[in-house]
Parts: C-alpha cells; structure tokens; sequence
C-alpha cells in the first residue's frame, strides 16, 4: 500500500522535475505555477512546490485549507510518511547540476480511509468466513460429530451399564452416519438378544445348580467364594447373595475349614479330584455327614487353580447304616441273650436231671433202708409184747434170742447199704496206670469168681495183642462185677453158658460178655446204671454205675448192655488200645463226683 | 372163732420172718413167700382169708401178684399193701384192686393188727 503512494509520488516528483526544468533555468514563474497547480488534478495532494537552487520558493500549490509545509533540502530523494500524509522530496538535476529542489505533500487521510474501509472489508469477510465456518463447523457437528459421539458414547456405555446391550442410537438422517447408526441399532439389537438369551441359559444354569440337593460351592485361590447354591446356603444358614464373594473360612468351623484346606491343597497341587467324608454341623446344629467330591476348577481368565466342592448329605444313609449296624448288634445281642437263656434252662434241666436222679438214689436208698428198719421195728415190737406178757417159757426166750439177733443183723445190713453206697462213690481215681493185657485179667477174673457148676464158660480171645493203658485193679473189678451179673443172670437156666470174647476195633479192644439167662426187661435195661437199682435182692445196685464210672470217665471207654427178656443179655465194654502216647493224656472228668456233693 | 390164715409176701426176709412170729403169736396161722410167683401157688394150694402183699418185689411185683390171684382162683382173700416207698405210683393200682389197708415200712404194728383183727371180724 505504502509502496504503492511512494512510488506514485516518485512518479509524480520525477514527471514534475523534468518538467520544471526549463521554467526554473528560464525563471519562468508562470509556467512553473501551472506545473504545480494540481488544483482540479488531483486533490490528494495537500502541496506542491518548486524550490531554486538556493531552495527559495519559485512556484507552490497549496491545497485550499492547508497550510504551507516545511521544505527539508536534501540532494538526495527522501520519501517519508506520517501518519496522516506522505512526503517525497528531490534535488533536480540539468546536465548534472542541481538547479532546483521539488517537494509533494500528499494527503493520507483520504487513503488512510480507504485502507480503513478495505481493513474492514476485510475484518467484515473474515468475520463472515468465521460465522461461516462457525456455521458449517456447527452444521457438521449436528450433521457428522454428533451422531459420532453418540456413538462412541452408546459403544462406551455398552461395556459399562447393566443393561448395555438395549442402547440405541437415535437415527440423525438418512446419510451413511444414518446407515451407521442402523447397522449399530442391529448389532445392538442382536447383541441384546443373545445376551438375553445368555441370562436365560445363565438363570436356568443357576436354577438347576440351586435345585440341586446337595451342597455346591466353588472358591477361588484366595479363597473367595465364586459360586454357591442354595442348598450350601441353606446349611449354613444364609443366602447365597451374602455368600459370594466372601471368604468359605467364614462359613466353616474352624477345624472342619482347616481339614477342608488340606485336601484343597492336594487337589491344587495333584489336580484330581479328591473324595471325603466329612462332618458338618449346620446352623441348626444337626450333625451332617458329607460325602464330599472336589474337583479342580480353572476359571476364566485364570491361571490359578479354583476348586468346585460339591458335598452329598449321607446322613440319613449313615445313620441307616448306623441302624442296621445297631440292629445286627441287638441281633446278635439277642443271640447271645437266648443262647445264654438256653444255656441257663440247659443248666436248669441239667440241675433238674441230677435232682431227679438224687431223689430217685434217696427213693432207692429209703427203699433199701426201711426194709431192715422196718425189720427192726417189728422185731422190737414182738420181743416187747413177749417180755410185757411175762412169759418166761423157753419158747418166748427162743424167740426173743432169734429177733435180737435179727435186728442186729438187719443193723448191719443197714450199714452195708450205707457203705456200699459211699463206696460207690468214692471211685479212687488218682491210681496209677499202667500197659495192661486184657486177656490176662479177664483170666484172672474168671479164675477167681466162676465156679465150673453155675454153667459153661467159653473163651474167644484175639489173636492180636490187646493191651490197653489202665488200672490193672479197677480193671478186674469190673469184670469181676460183670461175671457176677452173669453169674445171676444164668442161675435156675438150664444149659447156663457164658461167651467171653476180646476182639479189636479199630482202636479200641472190645469185651464181651455174653450168657443165655433170664436177660432183663426195658425197664430195667434203662436204669441200670442208677446207684442203687438192683434186679438181684442181693445186689448192692451200685455194681454197674461203678463199672461205668470206670469205664468211661476213668479209662475214656465205653460199656453197652443188649438184653432180651427170657434170652439174655450181652454186654461190650470198649477199652481204647495202648499206644506209647497214652500216657500223655491221662485225667478225665468224673460224674459221680456229683452225687459225693450232693 | 376159728383161727384166720394170714399169707406174708416179702422178698426182705427179715421183715417177713418177724410179722409171721407176731401174727402167730397173735394166734392166725400165718404162712410166708419171698416172690408173687410163690405167692400164687400157696394161695392156690390152700385157703387165705388175707394176704399181707409188697407192692415192690423183683420179678412179678406186689400188685401183679394180687391181680394174679384175683383172677385165675374161684376164692377172694382180702389183701392189705404194703411198701418201703411212701409215695408209690403201684398204690393207685393197689387201691383199684380193691386192697383195703395200705402200710409204709417200717410198719406201725399196732396199727397193723388193729386193721387186720377188724378185717378178720366183718
């Protein structure tokens, strides 16, 4: 702009130099004025004015209402400006000599305006590019940033609210942002459904792990709880919102948690499932068995290791179990209750059998006995009524002389029951043993109880040894009581013989004795061996149960009678064989022993 | 009065002996056996107006022997029992035999007599 004045006034000072130059050298004033008179020219300049060498005025203009400016001699041209006016001064030059000065104002106001009214122009335009921009910024954030934010803030809030998946983004046109937000709304809307879908199946999942009975939880490795149903939170008595999330200890007694942590432990570091029993009180303080499974569980989004327990109540199995155990106790408490009554009725009848026994021995020995006394009685009441009477005949004294004899006779037969009978019970029973051969003492026996007259004695013995390991004398007692129960047994028979047999049998030598007398009836042949039973009115009734006692307790044989009434009667006694380990076993129980305490 | 004969059936010997001296003296002819089957044979082979019976004898017993002569002779003696026992399952048989007296041993024989001279006077 300022180049622009400058140099039109270089211009204007270099066409008017020249032209001024022959008026100064021919100091033609007039023509000098007309030079300068830009009057009606141009009104722009405030003054013009020609200068002589010795720089006095020689022709000036100055615009109506201005006023004569100062004249600054310089030989070399100066442009200056002020503020309101413009200024150009030059030498001018003939033939190289300067022969005058020149100088233009030129007023800068009307300029100034113009360049004022350009700069607001130009403030008006980029006032107006502002507002347009403002304009199209504001059109284009309603139209492009808007609906972008809101997306990237709908986008934003999905990931952060709840409910996300059901933002939508209202639609701003029908451009692509419109198409956008569209395709967004569909995603959106798909994503909604599948989350819903997803919270169904999530609800559902939850639903059947909470219907499930038994008590299901998971922790994490902090320990934590991240899962927990309804029925672990029945057991402890809360609910399963309070639970998760918090520590399992604080749901478990000490000492179970503690045992709980161990195995959890095993489970983290082997990563198998562990299975135990375990004991549970619950919030109700029943005692609850679990049966408890703990699987390793990985989370997630984890490397660390969770655990998923899920714990069975067995109680009620343990405590059938418990019952059925308990019942087979009182089963065989029972048992055992029956089979010692059994053994204590079996006691009873045993008790009962020997008191039998005993009041049939008393019967068989008050029998025994009041017979003599009874003898006794009548004989004392028969020597009273002579003696009362007073007869002192020889026939009276006769009488009394038999019956005193008679009772002491019946006294002593009397005492004879009554020794025979602890005779019968005092089997001596700690006498030595020794081999002995049977065949010899059966000789022996007949040799000195059998007399040729009462019938006819036949041997039958063994070709085989027949030793067996006894008492030589108890031995030959029995014999010699069995020849004597022969003996009577065949008295009044015609052709009275007897058998004597030794064979053996197996391990045992068995005797028999056999004759053909009067045998017995079944009555007799069952009580034969009671102490005191006796068929023979001379027998003590003792002979057979001391032979049995003998036989069997002392020596571990046996003794069998066969008898048929009118036939007679046999009798095998079984005597176990020697053998060199018979010494060992030697004692055995006595049974008469109880009739001695009784 | 004519003299009774008495039968004593004992196996015991002394008990027998001395009831036949007491009933002799007592002025009855008095006979003894030791066995029922003897016990028959006197009663048959001559008249008993009582027979004095032990109701536990070997062989034949008391009450057999009594049965013995109620059946098989034409003449009824009366019989009085007796036994060592107290409590003797043949008394039941005894009484339904029609014995009059029953006596345990060792006998009362006051009583005894008493009950004979009272048989022997109806």
């Amino acid at each position: 702009m300022r180049e622009g004045v400058a140099s039109e006034l270089r211009n204007m000072a270099a066409q008017l130099g020249d032209a001024s130059i022959p008026a100064i050298l021919f100091h033609d004033d007039i023509t000098a004025s007309e030079l300068v008179d830009y009057k009606g020219l141009n009104n722009q300049i405030l003054e013009a004015a020609l200068f002589n060498a010795e720089g006095q005025v020689f022709a000036q203009y100055v615009r109506d209402g201005s006023t004569a400016q100062p004249f600054m001699r310089d030989n070399a041209p100066v442009a200056q400006f002020s503020d309101d006016k413009a200024y150009i001064t030059q030498p001018i030059q003939s033939s190289g000599k300067v022969v005058g000065y020149l100088h233009i104002y030129r007023d800068l106001s009307s300029f100034q305006k113009r360049m004022n009214m350009v700069g607001w122009i130009i403030a008006g335009i980029l006032i107006g590019v502002l507002l347009l921009t403002l304009l199209t910024s504001t059109w284009l954030n309603r139209l492009i940033r808007n609906p972008m934010r809101e997306l990237a803030e709908a986008a934003s809030k999905v990931g952060q609210s709840e409910d996300g998946f059901s933002i939508r983004v209202q639609k701003q046109g029908e451009d692509e942002l419109g198409a956008l937000t569209d395709t967004f709304n569909n995603m959106m809307g798909r994503l909604q459904e599948r989350e819903g879908d997803l919270r169904q199946s999530h609800a559902r999942l939850r639903q059947v792990i909470n219907l499930v009975p038994h008590m299901i939880f998971a922790k994490d490795h902090k320990g934590h709880l991240i899962l927990v149903n309804q029925a672990m939170a029945d057991a402890v008595g809360s609910s399963t919102e309070r639970m998760l999330g918090t520590f399992a200890a604080k749901w478990f007694p000490r000492e179970l948690h503690e045992v709980m942590e161990r195995s959890d432990q095993e489970v983290i570091e082997t990563g198998r499932p562990h299975f135990s029993e375990e004991t549970f009180v619950n919030h109700s303080g029943e005692v609850i068995n679990l049966q408890t499974t703990k699987i390793p569980y990985v989370q997630s989004g984890s490397q660390k290791n969770a655990i998923l327990r899920i714990s069975i109540d067995v109680t009620r199995a343990k405590k059938a179990e418990q019952a059925l155990l308990n019942s087979r106790d009182e089963l065989d408490r029972r048992v055992q209750e029956k089979t010692s009554e059994l053994a204590q009725a079996r006691a009873r009848m045993d008790r009962q059998e020997k008191l039998a026994l005993i009041g049939r021995i008393s019967g068989n020995i008050a029998h025994e006995l009041r017979n003599p006394l009874s003898a006794v009685r009548q004989s004392v009441y028969l020597i009273q009524m002579l003696m009362g009477e007073g007869q002192d005949d020889q026939a009276s004294s006769q009488l009394i002389q038999k019956h005193l004899a008679m009772i002491a006779s019946e006294i002593e037969s009397s005492n004879l029951v009554i020794s025979n009978l602890l005779g019968a019970t005092r089997v001596e029973k700690q006498r030595k043993k020794e081999k002995v051969d049977l065949a010899d003492v059966l000789k022996l026996s007949t040799s000195r109880v059998w007399v040729e007259e009462w019938g006819r004695l036949n041997f039958e013995f063994s070709s085989e040894a027949t030793h067996v390991w006894g008492d030589y004398l108890q031995l030959r007692q029995i014999f010699v009581n069995l020849l004597d129960n022969a003996k009577a047994a065949v008295a009044n028979v015609e052709d009275a013989a007897v058998w004597i047999r030794i064979v053996r049998e197996g391990d045992f030598a068995k005797v028999q004795i056999t004759d053909n007398g009067h045998g017995m009836n079944e009555e007799a042949l069952s009580r034969l061996f009671e102490p005191l039973f006796t068929t023979n009115p001379n027998g003590s009734g003792l002979g057979l149960s001391i032979c049995r006692e003998i036989v069997e307790d002392r020596h571990g044989g046996t003794i069998e009678f066969e008898s048929t009434e009118g036939a007679g009667t046999q009798v095998d006694v079984s005597l176990p064989l020697y053998c060199p380990k018979e010494k060992l076993k030697d004692e055995v129980p006595d049974v008469l022993s109880l009739v001695s305490q009784s | 009065m004519e003299r009774k004969a008495i039968l004593v059936v004992d196996d015991h010997d002394a008990v027998r002996e001395s009831l036949c001296d007491i009933l002799s003296l007592r002025g009855y002819i008095v006979r003894s056996v030791s066995n029922g089957l003897d016990a028959l044979s006197e009663c048959d082979a001559n008249l008993y107006d009582l027979v004095i019976v032990d109701i536990r004898m070997p062989g034949i017993n008391g009450v057999e022997s009594i049965r013995q002569i109620q059946d098989l002779l034409d003449y009824k003696p009366y019989f009085i029992a007796m036994s060592a026992y107290v409590v003797d399952v043949l008394r039941e048989e005894a009484d339904r035999l029609g014995v009059i007296e029953f006596f345990s041993k060792p006998l009362e024989i006051s009583k005894l007599i008493q009950a004979i001279e009272k048989i022997l006077t109806r």
